[in-house]
């Protein structure tokens, strides 16, 4: 009886945790366009301001916000200083292709990521304010549907995962 | 080979490959690499222009381009502007595409065509020739030196910078960013060890800004033009040497098409070049409107 509780305890955590962590990933995304914003509105703000060069801004960037968003923004920068005759598009997509397994973000979300990495450092600062603007607000409409989406299914993940190892419990019981 | 590297690193990965397998006693003599967009690579050297066996993109124009501005187009607007960028090691790239107006100003280039990346060397002694005539009694002549585009004014200048900067305080401005080729605040060439550089500052304004904080004894600048006359007369007005550069193949013309003319008494040191006998062939050296050499 003692293993069979012991059993039922460990079930119940470990549904538990899947179902948290599922929740989890859509406060964790919520985050990461949070950031990607963030980041992209310093990167903004040293183009049109400082002219600064692509690599450093996008250290800077990657300084001011978390999440793994940080990690892509100084990836990019890294790719671009060490790899000689790379483009900046090929630097931000490798960026995020090896970011691609730690981010939260929906395939929506990567796909206005790649595209705003199209541009990027390819024409004169009028056109990446204006390619960076988009990205933002594109990413502000993905923001109001990631937060919903957090509201409704954090709860419900969380609740379904600690459901789910209960009954998987009784029914060994 | 540091050239070969800094030129390489320049150029899209499908053009690598074919610079780098250029020889190196051909790539010594390297003075340009031209990419036309749909047309062959090519090359040029003193022996003339080479085709090499591959057929520029349009997309490796637009890739050579992001490489050459660190991926940031829009922090070198100033110098594609103006129809060129310089790179780190002084060589220069020009561009060739659809030219933005707003009124009477270049404001942008764009739809890049033509990219010609020419090599730049420094070659130390270059202006031992003309240096007797530009010091001649013991004084710095007002110098002029006027050649075509290509018959290594640029390189004689550059010399005649270091060669002056061990005796005299010399200022150059570096309009181009050609002559010191200066790259994070450091000039790459040796321009003398009292030689200050300003560099990417129109000459009209370099040489006054130049006189009253550098109190120079020797300005260097290169390709003067009408604009810069008046610069050019004030520093001359204090007393300050002025050593310049103009394009054109014959002095006289040359000196009325930058209308330098009322000035004309005040330079000891007018140098023509061609290519005649190879890059700085010296073809005639007037002083004032007299022929000395």
């Amino acid at each position: 009886m003692l293993t069979k509780l012991i059993g039922s305890a460990i079930v119940v955590c470990a549904s538990s945790k899947i179902g948290y962590d599922a929740g989890n990933r859509y406060t964790r995304r919520v985050k990461e366009i949070r950031a990607f914003q963030s980041g992209l509105w310093t990167l903004q703000s040293e183009i049109s301001f400082c002219r600064t060069m692509l690599s450093e801004a996008l250290a800077k960037s990657s300084t001011l916000i978390q999440t793994v968003a940080s990690d892509v923004f100084l990836n990019a920068s890294e790719n671009l200083k060490n790899c000689t005759g790379i483009t900046a598009k090929e630097a931000w997509a490798k960026a995020l292709f090896d970011n691609q397994k730690k981010l939260s973000i929906s395939a929506d979300e990567l796909s206005i990521l790649s595209s705003f990495g199209g541009l990027l450092g390819a024409s004169d600062a009028t056109g990446q304010i204006s390619n960076i603007e988009l990205t933002i607000a594109k990413l502000s409409v993905c923001e109001k549907q990631a937060v919903e989406d957090e509201k409704k299914l954090t709860k419900l993940y969380s609740s379904l995962g600690v459901i789910a190892g209960v009954f998987i419990a009784i029914i060994f019981m | 080979m540091i050239i070969k590297e800094q030129i390489l690193q320049n150029l899209p990965i499908s053009i690598r490959g074919k610079i780098n397998a250029i020889n190196d006693n051909v790539f010594s003599e390297l003075e340009e690499i031209r990419l036309r967009v749909n047309k062959q690579l090519m090359i040029y050297t003193s022996n003339g222009a080479k085709p090499l066996p591959h057929i520029v993109t349009p997309s490796e124009i637009q890739t050579c381009l992001q490489i050459i501005s660190g991926a940031s187009v829009y922090a070198f607007l100033e110098e594609i502007k103006n129809g060129f960028i310089t790179l780190s090691g002084g060589h220069r790239v020009g561009l060739c595409g659809r030219v933005v107006m707003q009124g009477t100003e270049v404001i942008n280039i764009k739809q890049i065509s033509g990219i010609n990346i020419r090599i730049a060397r420094q070659i130390k002694g270059s202006a031992n020739n003309v240096m007797p005539y530009i010091v001649s009694n013991n004084k710095v002549q007002n110098t002029l030196i006027i050649s075509p585009p290509q018959c290594g004014k640029t390189t004689i200048l550059r010399d005649v910078a270091r060669q002056l900067g061990g005796k005299y305080k010399v200022s150059v401005i570096d309009e181009r960013g050609e002559i010191s080729a200066v790259c994070s605040g450091i000039p790459q060439y040796d321009v003398g060890e009292m030689t200050d550089t300003i560099d990417l500052c129109p000459k009209s304004i370099g040489i006054p800004l130049m006189l009253r904080s550098m109190s120079p004894d020797v300005i260097v600048t290169d390709e003067i033009a009408e604009d810069d006359i008046f610069a050019v007369k004030q520093a001359l007005s204090c007393g300050v040497k002025i050593i310049a550069t103009a394009h054109g193949d014959d002095a006289l013309y040359a000196i009325k098409r930058i209308k330098l003319q009322p000035l004309i008494d005040q330079f000891g040191c007018i140098i023509t070049l061609s290519r005649k006998n190879g890059v700085g062939t010296i073809e005639k050296i007037n002083k004032g409107s007299e022929l000395v050499c």
